[in-house]
């Protein structure tokens, strides 16, 4: 009975009481007519999922495991402050305490650090968190009217690509996240909330730790010894001091580099995979039931047929996660209905969070070069097109490449969709072979490339009729003779290679 | 077969249409050997140019007088050319410099030390590179011995360039490729620091040194980005190998 008490009592929401009321009661040093100030920063600076990775899926589940603004603010204030949780990306406690310690000043006791923060902080333009520097930030940001370039940073900065806060970087891909202000969820998240597992968030993360150790790193420069040098190499070449009074961008990897995330994503993905090789890989864009029971997933089943011993990996490169939390799903399995045993499957979606299509394209690239992968086919997946336009040249090297070929369809706006021209036009010379699924579709490309004799032959009609069922009403499958073109070509080239 | 007397280090500085440019490099060598040389170093010096152009063999006119031993060379490659650079070089250690970068003073005898930690097994490289004229940026290069350092990261990404102090025998043991742009195979600095790891090597960073590398809208960096390429295949781009190696 007293646990279930217990249980319950940790999954009640917060009480619909005013949360301004707990603010006062949490800042009693502060005037009341200052509270209102307070919490509108409150609010500005909360971010409810980082706040949420903080709080167990017990806690979370009042809330149906998603907290939004409103929730989070009075759930921090009822419980968080006093647990030291952080409701903010941009406030880590031991920066905070460093840089008031740099003013002479310290928190007083019992206070709560963000909360001081806001109503002390704040007005004394300390910015509590190694992510931000505000002397780079109105070097590079000129346009910048508020008097605090910080403050708007926390307003628009965290959500909008183009604003640079550190020499370190934007710890973020560049992309920009439709409704990330909207919805509070800043655009460093992914790298904030990296290894969380790893990290007390509540004190730090992977990012802040990273930065703090390149702002070490960084401080070298300021040596004596190292002053001395530039100052020599300049004597010799003075453009080597040019540009420098607008402010030196820094890379520092293993800690803060542009492409250590994806680096650390490549490897985490590596190391779910748990395979060190397999025979085909089939790129798709998901793993929904659609593609599953169409071409690619076709495909995929034959040539499991007609090569028992030889490995297929579906891999969905299109898919958008949240958070990596869900990369547990992105463990090959072959666990999906309607594909035969023997066929694993891999979600790429939960390791590239955050990731703008060129990172999506090298992670894909890392993993069928890591697999070894003897035949690489891209079946609708636009990352898949991607990879064989840009690297076509290079994976033909080890792999035969091949694509399905859907035909276009117009949609009800009236535009063209489907397989990707541009890219088909870039990556159709490294194909060994191209699935197309009607023969009006190869009639027409035949018609319009004028493609030679031996391009024809690389177009392979996938179905034996047009429709999208046989007569008696089951799903159409791959002619057989499609795939043995397929497997014998592949042979064909793998004996060429050897010979 | 060279019959010159073995030496501490080869300072080498290759060009191929730096013009000017290669004096302020060949100044900056100069100085990092005297340095050297001050140390009780002994260093000798080659300059390659690889099919130069007219403004860069006349910067060159009078190297000879500075104790700089040029050859030329017409392989239109940074790879081959750097490969005939170690096949004439009579140190122990080689030391890399693009006709238009810099050293600071101290990288010859620095990375000569960090070096001696370990013979034959260290590269070393310095501690930040300073990029400067078209936009200025440092980048700190890691040290393979940091336990934060992945060498995945490799797979991704390089870490280390071509300016370098290396053993001799490293060099002689991993010649450098010749790019095949055509082919999407480049960045021959990434696929020699692939190479050099896969063997055991171990890259480290000399404190407090810097290169000075101009940034040039024409460099080969530039080009192999533009073009989409590659470092070439290697193990470290296999699984296999990382399974094998696990832990």
């Amino acid at each position: 009975m007293r646990s279930i008490r217990r249980r319950g009592r940790v999954a009640e929401k917060v009480p619909a009481a005013d949360p301004r009321v707990a603010l006062e009661g949490l800042l009693p040093e502060i005037p009341r007519d200052r509270i209102g100030e307070v919490w509108s920063r409150l609010r500005a600076c909360t971010h409810p999922r980082f706040y949420a990775a903080q709080l167990s899926a017990e806690e979370l589940a009042p809330y149906g495991g998603r907290l939004d603004l409103d929730s989070t603010v009075a759930h921090y204030l009822a419980h968080g402050a006093r647990a030291g949780k952080r409701p903010s990306v941009i406030f880590h406690p031991q920066t905070y305490a460093d840089r008031l310690a740099e003013r002479g000043l310290r928190l007083p006791d019992g206070a709560v650090p963000f909360l001081h923060w806001l109503s002390v902080g704040w007005d004394a333009r300390i910015v509590p968190t190694p992510l931000f520097d505000e002397a780079w930030y109105r070097k590079k940001h000129p346009q910048i009217v508020r008097a605090w370039g910080f403050a708007q940073y926390v307003d628009r900065g965290l959500y909008e690509p183009q604003w640079r806060p550190s020499p370190l970087g934007r710890h973020h891909a560049g992309m920009s996240v439709p409704n990330a202000a909207q919805e509070h969820a800043p655009l460093l998240l992914p790298e904030m909330l990296h290894r969380a597992a790893d990290h007390d968030l509540t004190r730090t993360s992977w990012l802040e730790e990273g930065c703090l150790r390149a702002l070490e790193t960084c401080a070298t420069l300021r040596s004596p010894r190292v002053q001395d040098l530039i100052a020599k190499a300049a004597a010799i070449e003075p453009l080597i001091e040019e540009g420098v009074e607008s402010g030196l961008a820094v890379t520092c990897p293993p800690y803060r580099a542009p492409r250590l995330f994806m680096a650390e994503q490549a490897e985490a993905l590596r190391r779910r995979v748990g395979m060190t090789h397999v025979d085909t890989v089939v790129v798709v864009p998901d793993l929904t039931a659609a593609t599953i029971a169409g071409v690619a997933g076709q495909l995929a089943a034959a040539l499991r047929e007609a090569e028992p011993a030889a490995s297929v990996l579906l891999a969905a490169a299109d898919t958008a996660a949240e958070t990596e939390a869900d990369a547990s799903r992105g463990a090959a399995t072959s666990a999906v209905p309607g594909l035969p045993p023997g066929i694993d499957v891999l979600d790429l979606g939960p390791f590239a969070v955050g990731f703008d299509e060129e990172r999506r394209v090298d992670l894909l690239l890392d993993l069928v070069r890591g697999l070894t992968a003897r035949r690489i086919v891209t079946a609708g997946s636009r990352v898949g097109w991607r990879l064989l336009a840009a690297y076509g040249r290079q994976l033909s090297t080890a792999a035969s490449l091949g694509a399905c070929l859907e035909p276009p369809e117009r949609t009800e706006q009236g535009n063209l969709v489907g397989f990707a021209v541009k890219e088909f036009q870039e990556a159709f010379a490294d194909l060994d072979w191209a699935l197309v699924t009607t023969a009006e579709l190869a009639a027409d490309l035949i018609n319009r490339y004028l493609l030679s004799g031996s391009l024809r032959q690389r177009l392979v009609t996938a179905y034996a009729e047009d429709g999208t069922s046989d007569a008696d009403g089951s799903a159409r499958q791959i002619e057989a003779a499609a795939v043995k073109r397929i497997v014998a070509d592949g042979e064909r080239r793998e004996e060429q290679q050897r010979g | 077969v060279d019959e010159r007397a073995p030496c501490d280090v080869t300072a080498i500085i290759t060009a191929h249409n730096e013009g000017p440019l290669i004096g302020l490099s060949l100044r900056s060598l100069l100085d990092a050997v005297d340095f050297a040389r001050q140390s009780g170093l002994e260093v000798e010096i080659i300059a390659v140019l690889d099919n130069p152009d007219d403004s860069t063999r006349v910067a060159m006119a009078d190297a000879a007088e500075h104790g700089c031993r040029v050859v030329e060379v017409a392989y239109g490659d940074h790879g081959l050319a750097r490969n005939e650079a170690i096949r004439l070089s009579a140190g122990r250690y080689l030391a890399f410099l693009d006709g238009d970068d810099l050293w600071s003073e101290n990288w010859v005898v620095d990375a000569f030390g960090v070096c001696e930690t370990d013979p034959g097994r260290v590269i070393a490289h310095p501690a930040i590179n300073w990029i400067f004229d078209n936009g200025s940026y440092c980048y700190f290069l890691p040290d393979q011995t940091d336990p934060a350092y992945d060498p995945a990261f490799l797979r991704v990404a390089n870490s280390w360039d071509q300016l370098c102090m290396a053993p001799v025998e490293v060099h002689r043991a991993h010649p450098y490729h010749r790019r095949e742009l055509d082919r999407g195979f480049a960045y021959l600095d990434w696929t020699w620091n692939l190479e050099t790891i896969e063997a055991g090597l171990m890259h480290r960073t000399v404190p407090e040194t810097l290169h000075f590398k101009r940034r040039r809208a024409t460099s080969q960096f530039t080009q192999a980005r533009a073009n989409r390429s590659l470092p070439f295949p290697s193990a470290m781009h296999d699984y296999a190998w990382w399974a094998a190696h696990e832990g």
